[in-house]
């Protein structure tokens, strides 16, 4: 039997980690086993993509369901996440410098995406706060690194970001007094190659915590009843994201409407901001109605043995 | 006639991996070889898998204790037992009918009718 290319490893890897906990030594052999056709690897990048979009849990019903609520609430954490970076990214391309659209309708479509990011942020930041205890006490009892490393991770992160920011900061703070900054290539390519590394670090960061939090919460197999809660939390964010990218989109359609239009750069990253509000809503709200229809949902009856 | 990839097709990969479990438990790499000399279907090992996940959570297939957790072999449940069952009589049916059909309209279109 060989072993799975570079490119399989990654399309096995390109899997949901539930799925590959439960199937990935198996699909690993078959991939191996069945040597390498491009056919086979175009099949398993479909069916990561169909494993993530319409995912199917293994196990008794209450292992399914447990696995479902699970999925739900680490699905939720990242889009909540990815929606955090494009509300910042719809800031920073409309109200700094504030376009001269940016008044009237538009400027209450702008507004009520930042209030609803900070009002449901307040509340779900809280509310992962208390998930994380209950996550990181009964590990630190048990002395499960496995489970404390990834829980804790997110802190260290957050503190090398806001280093990195605060040196950004000191760098345009020293360039802006000596000469104007330009933005622009290749005038301003040391500030453009500094603000294009600092937003990558600011990704990594994001999808770090986020990923973290995500492994930590898979490692620690929370009961069912918490489980219910963090997905309830879920909910709670999905309308948040969801607020903040009706909010995005209708500030950006006026804006576009406004008289002089946006200039191309500030299109290109408002309206790339907005499709990222539009798809993490939308992963979120399918991920979240999966998840409360399993909540709510009748235990299937259980499998007898073949006669 | 050569068959065309837009055809309409029976080969739900589903009732495919059943009906090769019909057979007896296997696993991944042996359904595979047996749905490519029985039906000249040949299922990735995405689609397979993916298949075997959705058969799995409904309670339609098991997997058997198995030495080597790269070789788990799978068979039907009951349950799955009787879904196939339904399945194929649902497809005999459908069969029949379509052939006598078929066979009203041979003076017309030929014996390939």
């Amino acid at each position: 039997m060989s072993t799975p290319t570079r490119v399989e490893r990654v399309l096995l890897a390109a899997y949901p980690p539930g799925f590959r906990s439960r199937y990935g030594d198996e699909l690993a052999a078959l991939v191996a086993e069945g040597g390498s056709r491009w056919r086979d690897r175009a099949d398993l990048a479909r069916g990561a993509a169909r494993a993530w979009m319409a995912p199917s849990f293994a196990g008794d019903a209450a292992e399914q369901r447990r696995a479902r609520l699970q999925a739900t609430t680490t699905t939720v954490l990242v889009a909540w996440c990815a929606s955090l970076l494009a509300v910042a990214g719809l800031s920073k391309s409309v109200d700094d410098p504030r376009l001269p659209g940016l008044h009237g309708a538009a400027w209450t479509a702008y507004g009520t995406a930042f209030v609803a990011l900070e009002v449901l942020a307040g509340v779900v930041i809280a509310a992962g706060f208390v998930c994380w205890v209950a996550v990181v006490v009964p590990a630190a009892r048990a002395r499960r690194g496995d489970v404390l490393v990834p829980a804790i991770a997110p802190a260290p992160i957050v503190l090398a970001w806001l280093g990195v920011t605060l040196l950004v900061a000191l760098f345009a703070q020293h360039v802006g007094r000596r000469h104007s900054v330009a933005l622009t290539w290749p005038r301003g390519a040391g500030v453009l190659a500094v603000l294009v590394a600092w937003l990558a670090v600011t990704l990594v960061c994001a999808f770090g915590c986020a990923a973290a939090a995500a492994l930590a919460l898979r490692r620690a197999r929370l009961s069912e009843a918490r489980l219910v809660r963090t997905t309830l939390v879920a909910a709670l964010a999905t309308v948040g994201v969801a607020v903040q990218a009706v909010a995005g989109t209708l500030c950006l359609v006026m804006l576009l409407g406004a008289g002089g239009g946006l200039a191309p750069r500030d299109a290109v990253f408002s309206a790339g901001s907005v499709a990222v509000l539009l798809v993490a809503s939308a992963v979120a709200a399918l991920s979240t109605a999966r998840g409360l229809a399993a909540m709510r949902a009748d235990p299937p009856s259980p499998v007898r043995p073949p006669a | 006639m050569p068959r065309h990839a837009a055809d309409p097709k029976w080969t739900d990969p589903g009732l495919l991996v059943m009906g090769s479990l019909a057979d007896g438990p296997k696993h991944g790499y042996a359904m595979v070889q047996d749905l490519e000399e029985s039906t000249g279907v040949r299922l990735g090992p995405g689609t397979l898998y993916g298949a075997i996940a959705r058969l799995e959570a409904r309670g339609l297939i098991e997997p058997l204790e198995a030495a080597d957790s790269r070789r788990r072999p799978y068979r039907l449940t009951a349950r799955g037992v009787e879904v196939l069952g339904r399945q194929l009589a649902d497809m005999q049916r459908f069969a029949g009918i379509g052939r006598r059909r078929l066979a009203r309209l041979a003076p017309v279109f030929g014996a390939g009718a």
